[in-house]
């Protein structure tokens, strides 16, 4: 038998359940440090071919559910125990808090794998997990997150807004004496005049692409934060740009989604007549409509404050609601 | 080429170990190697192809025809590569994996890959290695310490004696 390349027995781990395509690591050094990149994360990602989602609806959720959209079963829904709420979700690990004693801790619900926050976070309007290693499977060596809190004040005598970032970086590293484990950086104030409110409780923040990014109300504007850089930027949000608008008139002022679907930012706008999917241009910079989704199968289970979409796949739409999925597809 | 309509065009494909074997271009094209070859009109002798031997170039074009006879319906395609890939032995479809690569097949490449990665789903790493010809470069110790942070990844693993 010739042998294959290294490039080429990745592309077949990257078709593997993300439990045997991990398992590879042990194979030899290599392969372990390949594994372990974002590159791969995203190639298995797209490959899979059941892809699992982790779906946290809201801030203090007191459960999480675990959905495999492709294999027709109904989500497994997780009840947390009393006095633990679900704060953020990125990359397939929690936060959460015990409440009792206000301690954070962030866990892998796969590996079951948690380390506690040294820090206490104090109000947090918005707060959001940025796990920066994509493939964050085991709470291992390498493991590294960052939580950014945010908090907008409106002005109400002036135009502006006055927005404030506060940065925690986690290293899950055992910790050479005399360096913490928890670094809290400086608080960024940011003044601006086109970001006012943030959309309502139940659009959490997004990471993508190195940064958090928050919805602004009404879906006129994004506030992202770059955890690397640790600066804030204002964008145009998918429902701000005219021509985007008449598409959103046509959809209705039904419900909303923001979310991450193959790599790009995601907005999805819903009514019972249409849903129109929006995608992020990260090479321009700008949104645009990706799908407009008429096939619709179940009304109520349209984004109005009933149905969530958890995965788009490009062509079919998967929206929980309650313990069912429904799919909706585009023509 | 053009002159040829109406009779279907034969290409002539060599194998590295010198075989020669007769394709229709309309089978053969889906390949975007000899696509490329045809439309540079490089096709006009012999296609050499030194990276695919005999008996995988056979079963290549066995794939090249019948997935060409049946019309665009994407079920049916499925079903015929399923069934063409279950008698394979591992062996006989990491040489197609090369043979698709090399010829820049994606269709082929894709269900030969996603076939492998079924049959090694739940082996060893032991026998992903000695199957793959990937040395070990972990000491005991690392080897133990990157085992033991994956531990979850174990559970319903073949044992290492399994073939």
């Amino acid at each position: 038998m010739a042998k294959l390349s290294d490039d080429l027995i990745l592309r077949i781990i990257s078709r593997l359940p993300l439990k045997s395509a991990v398992r590879c690591k042990l194979l030899s050094k290599n392969y372990n440090v390949i594994i372990s990149t974002a590159k791969f994360g995203r190639l298995h990602a797209l490959r899979s071919s059941n892809p699992t989602v982790f779906h946290c609806p809201a801030v203090n959720s007191r459960s999480f559910t675990r959905i495999d959209p492709l294999s027709g079963s109904d989500p497994i829904s997780t009840a947390l125990p009393i006095g633990i709420s679900i704060l953020a979700s990125c990359n397939g690990v929690l936060l959460a808090r015990i409440d009792c004693y206000n301690e954070y801790h962030v866990l892998n619900p796969i590996t079951g794998g948690a380390t506690v926050v040294d820090h206490r976070i104090g109000r947090s309007q918005d707060i959001a997990l940025a796990v920066d290693l994509v493939n964050p499977i085991s709470l291992s060596s390498k493991f590294q997150f960052k939580l950014v809190t945010f908090d907008v004040n409106p002005n109400p005598t002036r135009y502006w807004s006055t927005l404030r970032f506060a940065v925690v970086v986690h290293s899950g590293a055992p910790i050479p004496a005399g360096y913490p484990a928890t670094v809290v950086k400086p608080e960024v104030v940011f003044k601006c005049k086109n970001f006012a409110r943030m959309a309502d409780r139940s659009i959490r923040p997004v990471y993508a692409h190195g940064c958090v990014h928050w919805l602004g109300d009404d879906a006129e504007s994004i506030v992202s934060f770059n955890v690397v850089k640790e600066k804030p930027r204002i964008t145009d949000g998918p429902l701000k740009n005219g021509s985007l608008n008449k598409d959103a008139a046509a959809g209705g002022g039904g419900g909303k989604w923001f979310g991450v679907a193959q790599g790009s930012l995601q907005f999805v706008h819903g009514s019972p007549e249409v849903i129109v999917v929006y995608k992020h241009d990260y090479a321009n910079d700008r949104w645009r409509v990706s799908h407009k989704i008429g096939n619709i199968y179940n009304p109520r289970a349209v984004i109005n404050n009933h149905g969530t979409p958890v995965l788009f796949d490009g062509q079919r739409l998967f929206v929980r609601l309650g313990k069912r999925i429904y799919v909706h597809c585009s023509d | 080429m053009a002159a040829e309509t109406g009779t279907p065009t034969t290409l002539t494909l060599k194998s590295n170990d010198d075989e020669l074997f007769s394709v229709a271009e309309s089978a053969a094209i889906l390949s975007v190697t000899i696509r490329n070859m045809v439309e540079d009109g490089c096709a006009g002798g012999v296609i050499p192809l030194d990276n695919v031997d005999g008996k995988t170039l056979a079963s290549v074009i066995t794939y090249m025809n019948g997935i060409s006879a049946i019309p665009a319906d994407e079920e049916k395609k499925k079903s015929y590569r399923d069934k063409f890939l279950s008698d394979k032995d591992f062996e006989t479809l990491a040489d197609m994996v090369l043979a698709a690569n090399y010829l820049n097949m994606s269709c082929l490449m894709d269900a030969v890959s996603a076939k492998i990665a079924q049959v090694m789903e739940k082996k060893s790493v032991g026998w992903v290695r000695r199957k793959f010809g990937i040395e070990n470069d972990y000491t005991p110790e690392e080897e133990a310490a990157v085992k033991e942070e994956h531990k979850w990844t174990f559970e319903g693993v073949e044992t290492d004696d399994d073939n």
